[in-house]
């Protein structure tokens, strides 16, 4: 064994071989895995902020559209060895998956920022003028 | 303090402890080990070799809706591994590891005498 690890680790990455090995039986062999990537979608005040953990993902791989108040993400990774490499360990997962989100209040589609940073997505949709709480002054007479 | 300010403040204090996934790769020249650290800034990776270990740790800093993430894994590196020629690089959340391989001690013939 050229790199072995402690025993925890070698556990853990034969649970996890197991896995991908079940999850390849039911799924065609040259597709990507269709994984659930984790996403987190928080309503501020005046924003929706959604964030996703995408390690590896380039701007490439990444589409977002939003219509009205759906939001759609694609995104794609890919896992592949180069020639002559011989893999040792495999356990980052390749994964393909669109996902759609029907977002809490309308927001202005032109106030709309995605940021990728260090394998992380961020996206903040600013709240529409008219979903923004309003305090109507009372008269009176 | 408001109800969800509160339950805010809890999730972003506390800390979370990973093992990354990693994949190890093997060329004639090489070894090649990437780890997925998402979120992890380049200057909060931490790599040490002692004793034939490489440690690896990294800190994923808290933001206003993440936790902070504390990654953590130690691996036996390969006695044929050039120490000194070990290159760290991070991309996307992805941190790569090149292990280049010593070059091989030369065979070496022994010649028998007979007495």
């Amino acid at each position: 064994m050229f790199f072995s690890f402690d025993d925890f680790d070698r556990s853990m990455s034969w649970a996890d071989e197991l896995q991908r090995r079940l999850e390849q039986a039911f799924h065609a062999p040259q597709s990507l895995n269709q994984v659930r990537t984790g996403f987190d979608m928080h309503e501020t005040e005046d924003e929706v902020v959604i964030t996703a953990d995408l390690p590896g993902v380039s701007e490439q791989d990444l589409e977002i559209t939003l219509h009205e108040d759906l939001l759609t993400i694609s995104a794609i990774r890919k896992i592949e060895p180069q020639e002559g490499q011989r893999v040792l360990v495999s356990e980052r997962r390749p994964f393909k998956f669109t996902r759609t989100f029907s977002l809490p209040t309308s927001v202005d589609e032109n106030a709309v920022t995605a940021k990728l940073q260090n394998g992380v997505l961020c996206l903040r949709l600013k709240k529409a003028k008219t979903a923004l709480p309003r305090q109507i002054p009372v008269s009176i007479h | 303090m408001s109800q969800t300010q509160v339950a805010k403040a809890e999730k972003t204090e506390k800390l979370y402890h990973v093992q990354p996934a990693v994949d190890v790769l093997e060329s004639e020249e090489a070894f090649l080990l990437l780890a997925d650290l998402p979120g992890v800034d380049v200057s909060k990776v931490d790599l040490s070799i002692e004793k034939g270990q490489i440690q690896l740790k990294a800190r994923r800093e808290a933001t206003e809706i993440t936790p902070a993430v504390q990654y953590e894994r130690r691996f036996l590196v390969p006695r044929e591994i050039d120490a000194n020629q070990i290159h760290a690089s991070m991309n996307r959340g992805v941190l790569t590891l090149q292990l280049p391989k010593a070059a091989a001690p030369k065979p070496r013939r022994i010649e028998i005498s007979i007495d």
